[in-house]
């Protein structure tokens, strides 16, 4: 099986490891991996802001890119890029016959990572060697839009050292919201103390986006608060064999 | 220009207000939970209702025709009103006709959209709210902070201290003695004044009658007791037909408080002998909307105002932070719909798009798909921000060139390191200050995953 990963923007030049660990995962259950050489952004910030023209420039360029039909999957770890391109690419290309048939070709193929584990590899348990107390934060456009409820903490509830304590306000969105958190930033952050005044007793914040853990590890950060994020691939990987 | 950046930054800074409001919406959102819990064709029944209300919006003018018809034929006197100035005047000169000098209603968020009750005042009418929340608000000089609960802002102590204040209650801030002294004040004013007036929640178009829902009683008081009972309604209220209301009736209480029915359901179908009973049809941007492709959707919306209590923003900063009579997710469409772009241009980005509400809405109404639209118009017609602008400009430059982005990159990763403390970032200039005043910023990788892949690959 041939995948092309997706690393996404904020992977690809923030976190890179998250996209070796993704990878990391996908080999372990023997999945093929390539990545395009060009850097892509899906356009997200650009198309939540108003901002249709500069989106479509980033979408069109995105799917010049992962058109590739000799791949039989694209993955990505993120909920929310993932989303909006299955999502929102046919409202940007309504107008646009040629780049709708490439959106409509790729969107059965498009899967996040965990929701390409879960779904298409019927994965239940990895042998994740990791430990330590976690709590799980449900992005979004993850949780609401691509459905994702249970999978996630089911795949952290199955790692044997691993302490899954679900947080009270799992579902509540964080207050990223993309440039929401530089139009408002006062609110932004209320949003996101409120969330990590919910998360007891863990060592560990995880979740299927970096931009959220982006957001809360930068409150956890400024408030000294002793939890790490970490995104759900990194738990996920840890200790399992490398190529 | 409703300023909301700075609405809620205010109300941010007022704890009774932040504790009130999430306290109030968290309560009723449990409460919803529990009642759908044990209602198992719910869902169904969500979908039956937005059929309904797709019925209406697809053959509006004929259903409204309907409903006019038939309301005439059951004796109540059908008017219609463009805008709110032509409501006001309407509605005006029927008071004048029967010699109002006192009114008595019950809540209705059309009558504050018209912004009635200054208008008639400065006629030498008095007007009296008599739902409870309402009442509260009015004499507090404020407007709704909620479509359902308008007075969810406030606390039992502020409004005890201002019951005593205002209206010369002895000071209690026992919630059933409060609700006495309400009761005793209004129920005098039922009986004086001169008359009634209502919104509606649903104008039935095969039957010609109109429906009321309440938990007070306060609503069949304003509507029974004066001698004329004017009914002031936006004309999405439409549905169908008389089979379609069970529907609507099931699923509006528990989306909104959480029950499972309202404790009074009304259904006006006969102006009874002697009293005159007038209903005022608004459009006021309603057609506007139904001509609209994407906001014609938001004409669904039957005011649960659950959309309100389920938004991580409302339930922070309350409805007063929208600056409009329409507050939450849904009101932010309205608002730009019905008071236009110049007023409501910077509502449609308080929201983050998480999508609660769309899963809310008892009628599937895509609230933030509306809201992305109307970003993209009001980006289009004032072109951007001047830093928002630049900044998206750029990113899309160095997502979409690998040239600039290795440069671009490059340059970044370098020039990040004078603002580094530690592993993090702690402070930014300019449009990126704002991440910087409340939360650290992870700074860029030394190289990028891509680099890094390949370097691995080449080894």
């Amino acid at each position: 099986m041939k995948v092309l990963l997706f690393p996404t923007c904020l992977v690809d030049h923030i976190k890179p490891k998250i996209g070796f660990d993704t990878v990391k995962v996908l080999k372990h259950y023997g999945v093929e991996v390539h990545v395009p050489e060009r850097p892509a952004c899906c356009g997200q910030i650009a198309f939540n802001v108003g901002y249709w023209r500069e989106a479509r420039k980033m979408a069109s360029s995105w799917l010049e890119i992962y058109d590739q039909p000799e791949y039989d999957y694209i993955v990505a770890p993120s909920g929310s890029c993932v989303h909006m391109i299955r999502e929102n690419y046919e409202i940007l290309f309504k107008d646009d016959p040629e780049k709708l048939t490439k959106v409509r070709r790729i969107k059965p193929r498009l899967f996040e990572l965990v929701e390409f584990l879960t779904r298409i590899l019927k994965v239940k348990k990895i042998p994740s060697k990791f430990r330590g107390k976690i709590t799980y934060h449900a992005s979004c456009h993850y949780l609401r839009g691509l459905g994702m409820k249970s999978e996630p903490g089911d795949l952290l509830k199955n790692i044997d050292g691993a302490d899954f304590k679900p947080m009270e306000l799992e579902e509540t969105c964080c207050g990223f919201g993309g440039l929401f958190s530089l139009k408002f930033p006062e609110l932004s952050f209320k949003m996101a103390e409120r969330k990590v005044k919910s998360m007891e007793d863990v060592e560990y914040l995880t979740s299927a986006d970096l931009s959220c853990l982006l957001n809360l590890g930068g409150v956890l950060s400024r408030m000294g608060l002793p939890i790490r994020p970490l995104h759900i691939v990194e738990i996920l990987a840890e200790g399992l064999e490398d190529d | 220009m409703i300023d909301f950046r700075k609405n809620a930054d205010r109300i941010l800074k007022d704890p009774v207000v932040v504790n009130a409001v999430q306290r109030a919406t968290l309560h009723a959102l449990k409460k919803r939970e529990e009642t759908i819990e044990r209602i198992p064709d719910f869902e169904d029944l969500r979908d039956r209702a937005r059929l309904a209300k797709e019925k209406v919006i697809g053959d509006f003018e004929n259903y409204l025709k309907l409903f006019k018809k038939n309301a005439t034929e059951n004796g109540f006197i059908v008017h219609e009103a463009g805008d709110a100035e032509e409501a006001r005047n309407l509605i005006l000169k029927i008071l004048k006709a029967h010699g109002a000098r006192t009114v008595v209603s019950s809540k209705s968020m059309t009558q504050e959209e018209i912004e009635i009750n200054p208008f008639l005042e400065s006629h030498g009418i008095k007007k009296y709210e008599t739902d409870l929340g309402e009442f509260i608000v009015q004499v507090a000089g404020q407007r709704p902070s909620h479509i359902t609960a308008p007075a969810i802002h406030l606390t039992r102590k502020e409004i005890a201290r201002l019951f005593s204040e205002k209206l010369g209650m002895n000071y209690t801030e026992d919630p059933e003695e409060i609700t006495n002294f309400a009761r005793n004040f209004l129920r005098g004013k039922y009986f004086k004044a001169d008359a009634g007036m209502s919104g509606a929640n649903f104008l039935v178009a095969d039957t010609g009658s109109f429906v009321i829902v309440e938990n007070e009683g306060n609503a069949r008081m304003s509507t029974t007791l004066p001698g004329v009972h004017i009914v002031v309604t936006g004309i999405e209220k439409l549905i169908p037909s008389i089979m379609d209301l069970p529907v609507f009736l099931k699923i509006l209480a528990p989306s909104s408080t959480g029950q499972r029915q309202t404790v009074y359901t009304s259904i006006f179908s006969r102006a009874p002998e002697g009293r005159e009973i007038h209903i005022v049809l608004i459009d006021n941007g309603r057609r506007r909307m139904l001509k609209d492709p994407i906001l014609r959707e938001a004409l669904m919306c039957i005011r649960c105002g659950g959309c309100s209590n389920v938004c991580p923003i409302f339930q922070l900063v309350g409805g007063h932070a929208y600056g409009s009579v329409y507050s939450g997710p849904i009101g932010i469409i309205w608002t730009y719909a019905i008071f236009g772009h110049e007023v409501a241009k910077e509502l449609p980005f308080a929201s983050t798009l998480c999508g609660a509400c769309r899963e809310i809405c008892p009628v599937r109404i895509d609230i933030p798909r509306i809201l992305l639209e109307l970003r993209r118009r009001v980006v289009e017609r004032e072109g951007g921000r001047p830093g928002e602008k630049i900044l998206i400009n750029v990113w899309a430059g160095l997502m979409t060139e690998p040239f600039l982005n290795k440069i671009g990159f490059r340059v970044a990763s370098k020039v990040q390191t004078v603002f580094k403390k530690g592993d993090k970032i702690k402070s930014l200039p300019s449009v990126l200050s704002s991440w910087t005043k409340f939360k650290d910023l992870e700074p860029l990788a030394d190289k990028t995953f891509r680099e890094l892949w390949k370097e691995r690959k080449g080894s």
